[in-house]
């Protein structure tokens, strides 16, 4: 038996059932738990519900969260709209206010948060705009924007003619059309829920009813709300209105919404043309006295006779009638194609010569007066607009401003230039003149590209005024800078994607101009002219002050903060990408809310190192990116990703940032347009962490890959400077492979490179500087390496701060150089400081910590206090033990220190076991001749030849001294093998070995005192042994 | 406003079922039940016009071929029946009161239970009851009077949302008795999250098989009186059973599920006594607490 209907459960419950019946029913209920619940609600006590309070709900003069309420300016079954005031923003608003009668506020609270987040997605002209939502007391309320004027329906009420009554509907679908793109179906569109401003602006409004478009249930609507439920300016008398006022509005609804169907954009455009059908024919199309007939008229395609005689063209009259079609997929498929066949032709052109126009003042360009009529001659002259930005002259005078510059990077940077600007020049026209003809079909969309279009024309006309002017810096980024200008194809693709929220008409040329400076910023910042950016942004703030546009205000405070940033003044970037926050946020700008977020991790986390609050931020620009939609916008989604790497690297959480570049990597290798050079940067990203992992041929594979992939995209030239940060990443990787000389010669290229194009003391300089330093102190050179330590260290605290991890790296190495040069206080105190400075940056549980506490263990053995290096030490492997797992490799190094401590200490099997277990993993994730390896071998040897196993040492030395004997590593440790061989050899109780054992004395010996001071303590103990052991050899080499 | 004699009875009997036509015929006080039913409506509902013809008719259509009609007639809510009739035919002022009296009082109670999607399920109910489809009779026609108009609609809602709930994926499709039941022991209740993660596992487990173990009637009744908190008066109702011998039955599956927790719990847990106990306190507490609550 499947479940009884409604009545039979209710006559159950109340025993109303016959007997056998009452049987059958029990039956089921007690194995139906979907039928008990049922039951349950049904027999549930009616609960009181409070009849409505018919006074008004708040006086004139109160107070709601900060707005003060001014007079009732509607009614509705569920809520009242007041007239208020802001004083805040000192403006007018409108607030509808719920009340939560007998229903549950929490209830209503959602309700209204989903009407105000549909609303918030659709900033568009033909949309009211949602400023605010709130709960106070036991109401909940939403701030709108305040229209002065009339509902479409009283609008109405006034004769029009025809052709301003279909250009107001076609505002007010050009809003539908937004809400749809959106992914939203109005679900009440009628002429009572469209405003007519008094300034002309047509806006659609209550979205109560609103939901997203792809959800259905069941086949049946369920629209979200009450809203309309005798809403007075909705009231039109008919018989049907009053029922309507239970269910919307149905003489506006399409069949299938009115018979509970799935509703979709289609229902919307029925509506609309329902409306519209009534508006210019003083009757609405379907007739019926009761829902049940209106539908049948709906569905037999029944339409009543227009009631005055009109001059409607016969195109308007047709698109109407097909948005009227009972089926869905008759009607149009979508709101812009009927509203292309709606738009009235002239009108369309004469709209568009005015915008153009108004484009080409301020492009400050010369553009004649075109008549309307002479659309191709019109088209052409949109193209020729280009040729004053990027012609064939201002081509040779750029060209010729590149050479005078005289640096060596000139002349492929200018390839790299003019072809890229030649090809989006190239496309720009293409689109631009099909733009230009194709309005005459779809208006809207064209209005879009060509908005859109011109606003890449400004950037790309900054672009060129900074280019003719170039200067050495200006070429060094010219590259990068031309790499910025955002493709135009998005202008056509996804118009309302590729442009920035429009301003309403009456504040259009201001804000256009203001855009227009913007971009001429940009242009200097790309260009690496920091302070010229600042100063056009500072004077921007200044000019838009009193505009009341908000996305604007975003948009300076945004490029004005992350100039600051780029200054290096990050205090004051934190400022303004905070109030660009604010700005954005009001402007409901999610798009520029998403950015100023990944700049402000960039700012907070890479710039000034304050890892917890970087890492609560990580929330807000995750979130922010997640409601632009990744894929809808792949380039702000990978910035995120390479922001976020660069944050876990720093933080040492590897394999998330792992995790984080990868994905960052794909999504910019599918991506076209500005995401295309990321790439290059996730592959370095993802080679520093290959690095860390020490999987250093992975890492160097990476780094030569970012490279190839550079030069592949003319993002740099091998000239170019920024090459040096990844000649200098390469180098590393070199230096652990063992590659020296290659190392060395790419450090060196490197640095002149950078020495070429930049001051002294650029910051880029640092990270070459001190890596290097690394590499001459492995060398020996001691004192090369403490004045190299020294330079990188003063860029990075100036550049940086104190704290950054960089700089601590930099002070550390320059401690260790004094430890190498047996100055152990000023060892200690550097790397003190070194450790004190890293717990402030990144907290002490980092195991970023790793590096000062390694030093401060080796300098506290060398000292002869063991103890507090073992806790140092211990401490370090607990940090990346905990960071990476006990059996990870890269607590590898920090095994072999608390080895040399056991040795130190006459632990001689602890030493043995630790060092076997780093061997093992060594070999493991670095190959069986990784420099690594050399190491764990040296120290097991050296663990095994205390305990007198000599014969156990040999093999492991040997396989060690044939690992120093491909690749030149540190020549300590090399010496230091050899020794130990030859002692090895020296003690076994076989006596074939010495004449062996003799020579490798003589080996270590000589890098041994090739290493100087570095190696002094090593040289010492081979001459005693050699003094006790070979007296013979050391009076020879006497 | 009273109807001259005569006139009522042919109207019910124009849609009652054949077989009562002579037993209605020879009721004597048949025309007065009806004129006060129709009065009584009128009352209720001042505002509301409605031909005599349409309510009678709707009346006659819902008896029962067996049993007694006059009975039936007499313990008709007739003010509901007045309503439903009226909106049924498309009457403006019944469709706002009904709006007003019965769905958004429906609304309060239904908010408890299907937290955030009121306002779907009221607008499906909206359309399901209120207009007809493809010709028929809106759905309200089908409502007989001999329930509570507001719990005829709030099972027809509560389908609805179970409906609802299922299309959207946030209701599992399979039944989850055990579950169900376990939420006596609610989620905040902070003994319980004291309790360690494998012994609310066990726990969990064991309610589980315990429940497994009793008959359908018994889960039935420990669903319906501490789950739903039907009343035992309700419960002897739909049983047809004394409410003593109802609230019996409720005890017994009560004790029989507790006895069984207990047993497979001690197997599950390598406990002493007095630590399941302990566990089995909580569970016990909470029956408890819900069958005073309930019974009092």
């Amino acid at each position: 038996m499947g479940c009884p209907s409604e009545t039979t459960l209710s006559d159950f419950l109340e025993g109303a059932l016959p007997d056998a019946h009452r049987t059958r029913v029990l039956a089921h209920v007690e194995g139906c738990e979907r039928c008990q619940e049922h039951l349950a609600l049904g027999a549930s006590a009616a609960e009181a519900v409070p009849p409505p309070v018919d006074g008004p709900l708040v006086t004139t003069g109160t107070q709601l969260s900060r707005y003060v309420v001014q007079e009732r300016i509607g009614r509705g079954a569920m809520g009242e709209v007041y007239a208020a005031h802001d004083p805040e923003l000192d403006r007018r608003v409108a607030l509808k206010l719920l009340r939560p009668e007998g229903r549950h506020l929490e209830e209503l609270r959602l309700r209204l948060l989903r009407e105000a987040q549909a609303l918030a997605r659709l900033a568009h002209p033909h949309v009211v705009t949602v400023y605010d939502v709130g709960v106070c007391e036991d109401c909940v309320f939403l701030a709108l924007e305040l229209v002065e004027g009339a509902s479409l329906a009283e609008w109405l009420e006034s004769p029009r003619p025809w052709q301003d009554v279909v250009r107001v509907f076609v505002d007010a679908g050009r809003g539908l059309a937004a809400a749809h793109a959106a992914g939203l179906v109005h679900r009440d569109f009628k002429p009572g829920n469209v405003l007519v401003g008094k300034d002309g602006r047509v806006r659609v409004t209550d979205f109560g009813l609103a939901r997203p478009s792809h959800r259905r249930v069941l086949g049946h609507a369920a629209p979200a709300s009450l809203d309309t439920v005798t809403a007075p300016a909705s009231l039109v008398d008919s018989p049907l209105t009053h029922s309507g006022a239970l269910l919307g509005t149905p003489a506006y609804m399409a069949p299938e919404q009115l018979q509970g169907h799935g509703v979709d954009a289609r229902s919307d455009q029925f509506s609309f043309c329902v409306a519209l059908y009534e508006a210019l024919h003083g009757v609405r199309p379907f007739e019926g006295r009761t829902l049940e007939a209106l539908g049948q008229a709906a569905r037999e395609g029944r339409i009543r006779a227009p009631e005055r005689a009109s001059k409607i063209p016969a195109r308007v009259r047709r698109a109407v009638l097909r948005g009227l079609r009972a089926q869905p997929e008759e009607r149009f498929p979508s709101m812009e194609a009927l509203l292309t066949e709606l738009a009235p032709r002239a009108g369309r052109r004469l709209a568009w010569v005015g915008s153009s126009a108004a484009v080409a003042c301020l492009l400050g360009l010369t553009v004649g007066y075109v008549a309307a009529h002479r659309r191709q001659a019109r088209c052409e002259l949109e193209a020729e607009r280009l040729t004053t930005i990027w012609g064939p002259e201002r081509r040779a005078r750029i060209h010729a401003a590149f050479l005078a510059t005289g640096k060596p990077f000139a002349a492929a940077a200018w390839e790299t230039v003019a072809s890229t600007l030649d090809g989006h020049a190239d496309t720009w026209r293409e689109l631009r003149t099909d733009a230009c003809t194709a309005s005459r079909d779809d208006t809207y969309d064209s209005w879009q590209t060509a908005a859109c279009l011109d606003t890449r024309l400004w950037h790309l006309a900054a672009v060129v005024d900074v280019l003719e002017k170039a200067d050495a810096r200006t070429v060094q980024n010219a590259p990068q800078m031309v790499a910025s200008l955002e493709g135009v194809s998005g202008c056509r693709d996804a118009p309302e994607l590729a442009n920035r929220p429009q301003p309403p008409d009456a504040l259009r040329p201001r804000v256009d101009a203001a855009r227009r400076k913007l971009a001429e910023a940009r242009a200097h910042m790309d260009a690496g002219n920091h302070p010229g950016a600042l100063k056009e942004t500072t004077a921007l703030l200044q000019d838009i002050q009193g505009l009341d546009y908000r996305p604007l205000e975003a948009e300076v405070l945004t490029l004005h903060g992350y100039a600051h940033g780029l200054a290096g003044k990050p205090k004051e970037a934190e400022e303004h990408l905070y109030k660009a926050l604010w700005a954005a946020e009001a402007g409901r700008d999610d798009e520029t809310v998403a950015r100023v977020w990944n700049l402000l991790l960039w700012v907070v986390g890479d710039q000034m190192a304050r890892m917890d609050e970087a890492n609560r931020l990580v929330h807000h620009a995750r979130a922010a990116v997640e409601r632009l939609g990744r894929e809808r916008f792949p380039h702000i989604a990978t910035d995120l990703h390479l922001r976020m790497g660069g944050l876990l690297l720093m933080q040492g959480k590897l394999d998330e940032a792992d995790a984080e570049f990868t994905q960052g990597l794909e999504l910019a290798r599918r991506t076209a347009g500005p995401s295309r050079p990321r790439v290059t940067y996730f592959l370095t990203g993802l080679g520093r962490v290959r690095s860390r992992q020490l999987r250093a041929e992975e890492a160097l594979a990476l780094y030569q890959e970012a490279q190839a992939y550079a030069f592949q995209e003319r993002q740099w030239s091998p000239e170019h400077p920024v090459l040096a940060l990844n000649l200098n990443n390469i180098a590393t990787e070199l230096l652990a492979l063992g590659r020296t000389q290659e190392a060395l010669d790419t450090f060196q290229r490197s640095l002149a490179l950078l020495a070429a194009a930049r001051s002294k003391d650029h910051a880029s300089l640092a990270a070459p500087l001190n890596n290097l330093a690394g590499l001459l102190r492995r060398e020996g050179r001691l004192e090369e390496a403490r004045s190299h330590y020294a330079r990188a260290l003063a860029i990075f605290e100036r550049s940086k701060g104190t704290d950054h991890p960089s700089t601590v790296t930099a002070l550390g190495g320059l401690g260790m150089v004094a430890y190498d040069s047996d100055r152990l206080d000023e060892a200690l105190a550097h790397n003190q400081q070194a450790l004190e400075r890293i717990q402030r940056s990144v907290g002490q549980d980092s195991p970023r910590l790793e590096m000062s506490l390694r030093n401060l263990g080796l300098i506290h053995l060398r000292a002869g206090r063991p103890a507090v290096a073992r806790r140092n030490l211990t401490q370090a492997l607990g940090l990346l033990q905990k960071a990476n797992g006990t059996d990870s490799v890269v607590a590898c190094g920090v095994e072999r220190d608390l080895a040399r401590v056991d040795l130190e200490t006459g632990a001689f099997r602890a030493a043995l076991t630790r060092c076997q277990r780093a061997l093992a993993l060594d070999e493991a994730a670095q190959g069986d001749d990784s420099p690594d390896v050399a190491l764990d071998l040296a120290c097991l040897g050296e663990a095994h030849l205390r305990l007198r196993a000599p014969e156990q040492a040999v093999p492991l030395l040997e396989r060690a001294r044939r690992i120093h004997a491909r690749v030149w590593l540190d020549r300590k440790e090399a010496g230091r093998v050899s020794f130990l061989l030859a002692r090895a050899l020296w003690e076994r109780p076989a006596p074939d070995g010495r004449e062996q054992a003799t020579a490798l004395i003589r080996e270590a010996k000589a890098w041994l005192e090739a290493q100087g001071l570095r190696a002094r303590r090593e040289h010492d103990e081979l001459m005693e042994w050699q003094a006790r052991h070979l007296p013979r050899v050391s009076e020879v080499t006497r | 406003m009273s109807q001259a004699p005569e006139t009522l009875t042919p109207l019910l009997l124009a849609g009652a079922p054949e077989s009562l036509h002579d037993t209605l015929r020879s009721a004597p006080a048949l025309e007065a039940l009806l004129t006060e039913l129709l009065d009584q409506g009128r009352a209720a509902w001042p505002t509301v016009a409605l031909a005599p013809a349409a309510l009678l008719h709707h009346v006659g259509r819902h008896l029962r071929a067996e049993g007694t009609p006059l009975d039936a007639l007499k313990q008709l809510h007739a003010a509901d029946v007045y309503l439903a009739c009226a909106c049924a035919q498309g009457e403006p002022q019944a469709l706002q009161l009904f709006e007003k009296h019965v769905l958004q009082k429906a609304a309060a109670r239904l908010s408890q239970h299907l937290t955030g999607m009121v306002d779907e399920v009221l607008q499906v109910t909206r359309q399901r009851l209120l207009l007809g489809v493809h010709g028929g009779a809106p759905k309200i026609a089908e409502y007989s009077g001999r329930g509570s108009l507001g719990g005829w609609v709030r099972i027809v809602a509560s389908r609805i949302g179970g409906e609802l709930l299922e299309q959207t994926g946030r209701h599992e499709q399979s039944s989850t008795p055990p579950e169900a039941l376990e939420q006596l022991l609610s989620r905040d209740d902070p003994e319980r999250n004291v309790l360690q993660a494998h012994s609310r596992q066990a726990l969990s487990e064991s309610l589980q098989a315990a429940l497994a173990t009793l008959s359908e009637r018994e889960r039935a009744l420990l669903r319906l009186h501490h789950l739903h908190g039907l009343t035992m008066d309700r419960i002897a109702t739909l049983y047809a059973e004394p409410r003593s011998s109802v609230a019996r039955h409720v005890a017994q599956a009560r004790e029989r599920l507790l006895k069984q927790t207990h047993r497979e719990l001690a197997a599950r847990l390598k406990l002493d006594g007095r630590e399941v106990e302990s566990l089995l306190g909580l569970v016990q507490s909470r029956l408890d607490l819900s069958l005073h609550r309930l019974m009092g």
